[in-house]
């Protein structure tokens, strides 16, 4: 078999892979935060709106003091009177 | 582990002191007029105190202790802590924060609004010390003969003391360190403290909703 040498070229082999053919070269995707969520947005390279692309909700929406609230407790000092001991 | 095996030599967030004095200022009412002289100064010298500045806040001559005081008697009627009295310091179950007999005398509503809570904290101002062979034993149930020699803080009794060779952590009278805390056990009197100023009291939350 004679192969020529750019056939065994790793990056043609790469460039060439399966779903690489889809390049981001005609388009970004960007990730525009909005109140609780997140919008994933393709655009141009000139910025221009081609779509929305995923919208999800951001985990970290909650505020710092949100965050470190705590979630109630037991009350229980009824149950463990001090006594004279 | 609760306590380091070796102290090192600087003063840090946790640490058991010895020779600090306690002062408690009383009063009657509020000091509104310069006739009222309702008040005193209460000065003990505790067994044992317990440093609550922050680590690296420990400078410029002024500390925060909190005294090391004994168990509640009453502790030892739930087994869950009788065990280990430590897991007073970390989150529980509903069921493990109340007696047992307690917990089968609630009707179905108390408990479903108890279970309700999920695994959170008990006694949020309590911290409790492992026990040590420093910390003398006392009777924490007297008719039973329950001896222990583990011992708690209290957020509520926290107080600052000016001490003029307090300079910065290193530059301190080590002397007078007797324990210092694991450093897993330092993150559970932080997690906890922070937990105790960290509640917003229901007037406010109905403010913000």
């Amino acid at each position: 078999m004679n192969f020529q040498k750019k056939d065994y070229n790793y990056r043609n082999l790469r460039n060439q892979g399966t779903g690489s053919y889809d390049l981001p070269d005609d388009y970004k995707i960007i990730i525009y935060p909005f109140d609780k969520y997140e919008i994933k947005i393709k655009l141009t390279p000139s910025n221009e709106f081609i779509g929305i692309i995923e919208i999800k909700v951001n985990k970290e929406f909650l505020s710092y003091e949100q965050k470190i609230t705590p979630k109630g407790f037991h009350d229980v000092d009824e149950f463990y009177p001090e006594e004279e001991t | 582990m609760f306590y380091k095996a070796e102290n090192d030599n600087v003063l840090r967030f946790g640490d058991v002191l010895k020779g600090y004095i306690l002062t408690t200022p009383n009063i009657a009412e509020p000091i509104l007029t310069i006739s009222n002289t309702g008040y005193n100064i209460k000065i003990d010298l505790p067994f044992l105190s317990v440093v609550i500045t922050p680590c690296c806040s420990i400078r410029q001559k002024t500390i925060s202790l909190t005294p090391l005081i004994k168990l509640r008697s009453t502790f030892v009627k739930n087994l869950y802590f009788s065990k280990d009295f430590t897991r007073i310091n970390r989150k529980m179950e509903p069921q493990q924060s109340v007696p047992p007999d307690e917990w089968n005398n609630l009707d179905e509503q108390q408990k479903q609004k108890r279970l309700k809570d999920g695994n959170t904290y008990a006694f949020l101002d309590l911290f409790v010390y492992e026990k040590h062979d420093l910390l003398p034993k006392y009777y924490i149930n007297k008719e039973k003969k329950i001896e222990t020699n583990y011992y708690m803080i209290d957020f509520k009794n926290i107080y600052k003391v000016n001490c003029e060779k307090i300079n910065t952590q290193k530059n301190a009278p080590i002397v007078s360190k007797c324990l210092q805390l694991s450093n897993q056990a330092r993150k559970e009197l932080r997690e906890k403290i922070i937990n105790y100023y960290a509640r917003v009291p229901e007037e406010d939350k109905m403010l913000e909703d």
